[in-house]
């Protein structure tokens, strides 16, 4: 597969991308082993670091942070490199070796992407406030699967019904949001003069 | 709330021409509850975006579970395969050298490592005694009538009477075929399995009797026969240095087969 087309059947979503997520997935494991012995990580810890590598890299192509100006094998390389750099960094015993990447040479981009990411991560909980349909239907409709599809995933009526449920959905999880007063914390920091 | 969501998630799936963009923006900045509702709406799809970000990795992760166990499966079934196919080939490379050896020691039988007891048994020879007959004008005395009475016994095969005759004559001080009579008692004592009497008299032989190489030849099988791989060892070796002693070859053959002595 070429590298548009790889784009391309990210950005189309639904279950087109997950084919190609997991295809992506399984012809590049063995830069697992790659790492895990460059780095001297363990399994876990790798697999750990390839599939967060792998969650990164879809979603900087899904919201255009990557537009193909590399190949995307060796702009997933980078991203997978850094995360294992991350692991390191974590465990206090493991030594840095000459060929392992600073944190400088990562850029403020990435470094701020990794503390909004665990910054928002607790977010999720209020999406598990929902009821399981609720939430699958949700994130259906987020990975971009048509509603068709999500009609048939979730065990819907039809596309219709899919579209009136996800609109119900996304109007209990704002609700939820509205009650936990995450919106007022957000005006306040847009009053402070940050942007959103 | 209810209008709102509606021109918000138009916004948002870009489906507004400029002119309601630029409303919407206008909107946006002046009406502070229709802000709350983009920025809640916002906020709501982040949260899912999150949550499906987080379900995408935990199906990656159960992804990666599978991949290792099929690596590891399969790791297991090549060394499995492997280990599998070096028995075969460990087992046929024995059962080839089985052959092999077999084979070789069928074409070249000789060269088995015979015991001590099989040497003797090979080389050993029961000397003839007609010759040791008491001839002429002394035939008829006592002790030549025992002498050759003892030979006679000898050559039939009776070695514990012959046995007895010598050991009588040599008890006789008058008797002077001693180096001879010593001899044929060694041989009787070899014949009737009694080797270390045997060693005894073979070693009281005169070194000039005409016996002499006899007595060594049969000294040294007589060590033989006592297991004595030692002093065998030695008088073998004495037969085999010696020029002229006329079982040097053999004794150097059977120097051959023997096993080393410290």
């Amino acid at each position: 597969m070429t590298d548009q087309k790889f784009i391309d059947s990210i950005l189309t979503g639904g279950g087109e991308m997950h084919k190609t997520i997991d295809r992506f997935y399984h012809e590049n494991f063995s830069l697992v082993y790659q790492m895990m012995g460059a780095h001297k990580l363990i399994k876990e810890e790798v697999l750990d670091a390839y599939s967060d590598a792998i969650t990164a890299f879809v979603e900087n192509i899904r919201y255009q942070k990557f537009r193909g100006d590399s190949k995307c094998r060796t702009y997933f390389i980078r991203i997978f490199n850094n995360k294992c750099i991350d692991i390191i960094r974590k465990k206090t015993t493991n030594r840095i070796n000459k060929y392992t990447i600073s944190l400088e040479d990562l850029g403020t981009d990435l470094i701020q992407e990794v503390v909004d990411e665990e910054k928002n991560t607790g977010f999720t909980e209020f999406l598990f406030q929902l009821s399981e349909i609720c939430k699958e239907l949700l994130m259906d409709w987020s990975d971009g699967y048509s509603m068709d599809e999500i009609a048939v995933r979730n065990g819907l009526k039809n596309a219709h019904t899919a579209r009136s449920k996800r609109y119900n959905c996304f109007k209990q999880l704002m609700t939820i949001l509205q009650k936990n007063n995450i919106v007022d914390a957000n005006l306040n920091m847009i009053s402070d003069g940050e942007q959103f | 709330m209810e209008n709102n969501f509606n021109d918000i998630e138009r916004f948002f799936n870009g489906a507004m021409d400029a002119k309601e963009t630029a409303e919407f923006e206008t909107r946006r900045a002046n009406d502070k509850e229709f802000a709350r509702d983009f920025l809640l709406y916002r906020q709501a799809n982040e949260v899912v975006r999150l949550g499906a970000r987080q379900r995408l990795k935990k199906h990656l992760d159960e992804l990666g579970q599978s991949e290792m166990a099929v690596t590891m499966i399969s790791t297991y079934g090549r060394y499995y395969l492997l280990r599998k196919y070096w028995y075969a080939i460990a087992a046929t490379v024995v059962i080839l050298i089985g052959l092999g050896y077999f084979t070789y020691h069928s074409i070249h039988p000789g060269k088995s490592i015979p015991t001590l007891a099989q040497l003797f048994d090979s080389y050993y020879e029961v000397p003839k005694a007609d010759l040791a007959m008491v001839r002429g004008d002394h035939a008829e005395e006592p002790l030549s009538l025992a002498w050759n009475s003892a030979i006679q016994q000898y050559s039939e095969g009776q070695y514990n009477i012959a046995a007895e005759d010598f050991r009588v004559l040599l008890a006789n001080s008058e008797f002077t075929h001693r180096s001879v009579a010593n001899f044929y008692l060694g041989i009787c004592y070899l014949n009737t399995n009694l080797p270390d009497s045997a060693i005894t008299h073979f070693s009281s032989i005169s070194p000039t009797s005409s016996l002499n190489q006899d007595a060594s030849w049969y000294l040294a099988l007589s060590y033989l026969k006592t297991n004595n791989l030692k002093r065998a060892s030695e008088v073998f070796k004495n037969i085999a240095t010696s020029k002229k002693h006329y079982k040097k070859e053999q004794a150097e053959e059977i120097l051959d087969l023997l096993p080393e002595t410290d």
